[in-house]
This record gives structure tokens, C-alpha cells and sequence, in this order.
């Protein structure tokens, strides 16, 4: 491990987004330390959505410019689906893979992007799904779920995805993880993996 | 007389009734029964045309039509991937050959495949001979039919979907082929069930290129035993095994959308 100064996760410097002539983002300026849990509140409509979303890219930003974890998203040479394994994302509904099972929607990324073997994946996935409560619905479909149980599964997913938070993960006690669903669950949430 | 509501109601339906069985009757009655067995009933020509009807002519009618869906749906699925791309001359091109081929008759693109393309091109040869001229032929109109249903079915897709995945780090092509295109074919199963069904009645349009013994299929072969015995019971038999495949075609798409449901 070497020792730079420690930058924040998320760094976000004169941030705008305009969709045509309705400007939402105005000038965003904030930071988000390692390990820091952040609420975003606001009325409907005030942005919170496109904010979190143009964290990872899935909106592309007007102006101002995006670090996370040091790395510049904004940057146009950015490789764009490798750092965004590294960025977590829960939606507002949750977007589980309804043709896939509960074990499958929280492997195929494993397999595909981290290729990584069936084994593996469904032991992360396993150990994911114990964390959020829901060993026992592995083999449910989506459908086959609760609005509460689906956006549990959307977090195990997303934790799924990062070797270095599984080995972060008995230091974190999993009630966080489900105060911080509960806190943040109006909105779509979103944070560091390496945090 | 005064009658209640309810009476009323129920002596118009008893009036239905009757009035449904005794046209019923009358049709029955009228009928030239022996006549009628005769011409489209005559027990020795259907004994004739088994088994060969099954083993030669309805063999190939399921092979000339799954081949033709075959390429159909291969041909659409890269035409509504075209349709939805960014590159705008691939939506150009993609755009006019369905315009295109879903304003030509099947008929005239099958003489075009059978008989237009050896003319033009003597020294080539068209890969399977008259199941591939057919499989072609057809494939290339119905592709045409496919690819709007294939394009409507990834537009029904969330476009969370999409974002989800690659959220967790897939490129474009692997979150369409792994997460939008199978939620795609689920959604369009009955719409495709449709162009398979239409298919097999098209796969008789085979006769044009001059089918032999071994390539006839069902309506031809139905067309032949009528010419050769002059009675209409033929069009009868074709016509069953054409329903002896459509009906149950039917049932096993049902059992399937009954299957995915659950994962919807």
C-alpha cells in the first residue's frame, strides 16, 4: 500500500447539468470522505437522481468536473465500465434482472465483468445474500419478491461486485447496511466500493 | 299478457336456443350427406396418401418453415440491432430493407431467390438447394416482419435495465446480449409465434421452385393427389395436417409464456 494523501471517495467540483433549457445541476461543489455516510434531501424534482447519476456517468455532466476514488470520471479517456465496477449503485427501482434468479442476478456481473468462476461468484453472492437477510430466497425470482426484499437483493448485487469490500466487510457491522438502505431508499443511493 | 323482467329474459334466451338448433337441424338435414363424403371424405384416397403425407410432405413443410425462421429471426434480430443503432447509415440501410421487403409479396421475393439469383449469378449456387432457396426466400421477407416486432420488443425493455448493468461495470454489447435481448425475445414470443405460424402456411408457396418426390411438401402434395384422383378429399387431409401442426404450436407456446410469467 503506498501512502499519497488520502483524496476523498467522491469528489465533485462545479458540477452543472442542463437538460436542454431546464437547467438542474447548478454549480455542485462537495466531497464525500472514505467511510463517510451521506444523505442527499430535497423536494421532488430538485436533482437529487441526476446528481448520484452523473456520479457514475450515466448522465453525461454539462460542465465541472468528478473524482472517485482519485480517478477523474469527466476525464474523455476515462475507461468508463472499468470504473464503474468500482462504484456501487442501488436504484430507485432497484432495476433487478427480472429473467434471472435472485442468485444469478447477483453473479452474472461477477462472471462477466470480474470473470470470475461460478464457484466464486456464488460464494460472494451467497455471503451477500446472508448479509441482507435473503439466503433463503436464492433460487426466487423478482417478481416473486417484496418492494423491500428487491431493494435488499439490489444492495447484495452491488456489494457482489468488489473483492476488496468483501474483505473490508467483518469490520462492518450489517446494520448499517440496512440503516443506510433505510436512510437513503427514497432515492437512488450510491457509494464508493473501496471505501 | 304481462310478464316479469326476469321471464322475459329467460324466453328470449329459450328462443335462441331453439332458434340456433333448428337452423342447426335444417343445415344437417339439407346436406347432401353422401355427396359430400364423396368428394371430400373418401376413406381409400386418405389411406392412399399415408404415410407418405407424413413422412415425406409434412417433414418437409416443419423443415422448409423452421428454416425460414431460422434466418428470418437472425436477419431481424440484426436488422432491429441496426434499426436501434447509433451509426446512423446502418439505420438507413436497415430502414430500407424492411420497407422494402415488407412491401414485396413472398411470392416475388421466392422467384427472385429460386430463379433471378442463378440467372444472375450462373456460377454460384444457392446452399441447400430448394430448402435453402426456401429457407432464403421466405427468411428474407419475414426478417423484414421480425425485425419491427424484434426492435418493439427491446424498446419494451426499462431502459433501467440497461443502466443497471452497465452501472455494474458490462460494456453496451454484453448487458444487450446477457440482459436486454433475452427480456427482448420473452416479450416478443407471441408476436413470433404468429410469423412461425404464418410460415408454415408460406412454406407451401415451395411449389414455385418446382418441388420433386423427395422436396414436395404438404399443399403440393395435397394438389398432386387431387389432379391425379380427381376428387377433393386430398384438400381435406392437407388441410388437417396443416391444423395437426398450427393447434399444438399454439399449446407449447402457451406452456412457455406460462413458464417465463414467473420471472417477469
Amino acid at each position: 500500500m503506498t501512502t499519497t494523501p488520502p483524496r476523498p471517495a467522491v469528489e465533485i467540483r462545479d458540477l452543472h447539468k442542463s437538460f436542454g433549457p431546464l437547467e438542474v445541476l447548478k454549480g455542485i461543489d462537495f466531497e464525500v470522505g472514505h467511510g463517510e455516510v451521506v444523505c442527499v434531501i430535497g423536494p421532488s424534482g430538485s436533482g437529487k437522481s441526476t446528481l448520484l447519476r452523473c456520479v457514475n456517468l450515466l448522465e453525461e455532466p454539462t460542465a465541472g468536473k468528478i473524482w472517485v476514488n482519485g480517478i477523474e470520471m469527466t476525464d474523455p479517456d476515462v475507461e468508463i465500465d472499468a470504473v464503474r465496477r468500482g462504484i456501487g449503485m442501488v436504484f430507485q427501482s432497484f432495476n433487478l434482472f427480472p429473467h434471472l434468479t435472485v442468485l444469478d442476478n447477483l453473479t452474472i456481473a461477477q462472471r462477466r465483468v470480474l470473470r470470475r468462476g461460478r464457484a466464486e461468484a456464488e460464494r460472494v453472492a451467497r455471503d451477500n445474500l446472508e448479509r441482507v437477510g435473503l439466503t433463503d430466497k436464492a433460487d426466487a425470482f423478482p417478481a416473486q419478491l417484496s418492494g423491500g426484499q428487491q431493494q435488499r437483493v439490489a444492495i447484495a448485487r452491488s456489494l457482489s461486485m468488489d473483492a476488496q469490500a468483501d474483505a473490508l466487510r467483518p469490520s462492518r457491522p450489517p446494520r448499517s447496511i440496512r440503516n443506510w438502505s433505510a436512510t437513503c431508499s427514497p432515492s437512488c443511493a450510491s457509494l464508493p466500493r473501496t471505501a | 299478457m304481462k310478464l316479469r323482467r326476469r321471464q322475459r329474459e329467460r324466453l328470449s334466451l329459450w328462443l335462441q336456443y331453439l332458434a340456433f338448433i333448428a337452423f342447426t337441424a335444417v343445415v344437417i338435414y339439407a346436406a347432401d350427406w353422401g355427396r359430400l363424403r364423396a368428394a371430400f371424405f373418401r376413406v381409400d384416397i386418405v389411406e392412399s396418401m399415408f404415410p407418405t403425407i407424413i413422412t415425406v410432405a409434412l417433414r418437409n413443410t416443419i423443415l422448409y418453415t423452421l428454416g425460414a425462421f431460422a434466418f428470418g429471426v437472425v436477419l431481424g434480430t440484426l436488422l432491429a440491432l441496426m434499426r436501434l443503432s447509433r451509426v446512423a447509415p446502418y439505420r438507413w440501410v436497415a430502414t430500407a430493407y424492411i420497407e422494402l421487403f415488407r412491401g414485396l409479396p413472398a411470392l416475388l421475393v421466392l422467384f427472385l431467390v429460386g430463379y433471378g439469383i442463378p440467372i444472375a449469378f450462373p456460377e454460384r449456387e444457392i446452399p441447400g438447394g430448394v430448402f435453402g432457396s426456401i429457407a432464403i426466400g421466405l427468411g428474407l421477407t419475414a426478417g423484414a416482419y421480425m425485425a419491427e416486432t424484434i426492435r418493439a420488443g427491446i424498446q419494451a425493455v426499462p431502459k433501467g435495465q440497461l443502466e443497471a448493468a452497465r452501472t455494474l461495470g458490462m460494456s453496451h454489447f454484453t448487458a444487450m446480449r446477457t440482459i436486454v435481448i433475452p427480456q427482448a425475445f420473452r416479450i416478443v414470443i407471441p408476436p413470433l409465434t404468429n410469423e412461425l405460424i404464418l410460415l408454415t402456411k408460406d412454406s407451401s408457396l415451395a411449389y414455385v421452385l418446382g418441388v420433386t418426390a423427395q422436396t414436395i411438401e404438404v399443399t403440393k402434395f395435397g394438389r398432386d393427389t387431387l389432379n391425379d384422383r380427381v376428387n377433393a378429399t386430398p384438400l381435406l387431409v392437407a388441410g388437417l395436417t396443416y391444423l395437426a401442426i398450427t393447434m399444438p404450436l399454439s399449446q407449447v407456446v402457451r406452456r412457455l409464456e406460462l413458464r417465463y410469467a414467473k420471472a417477469r
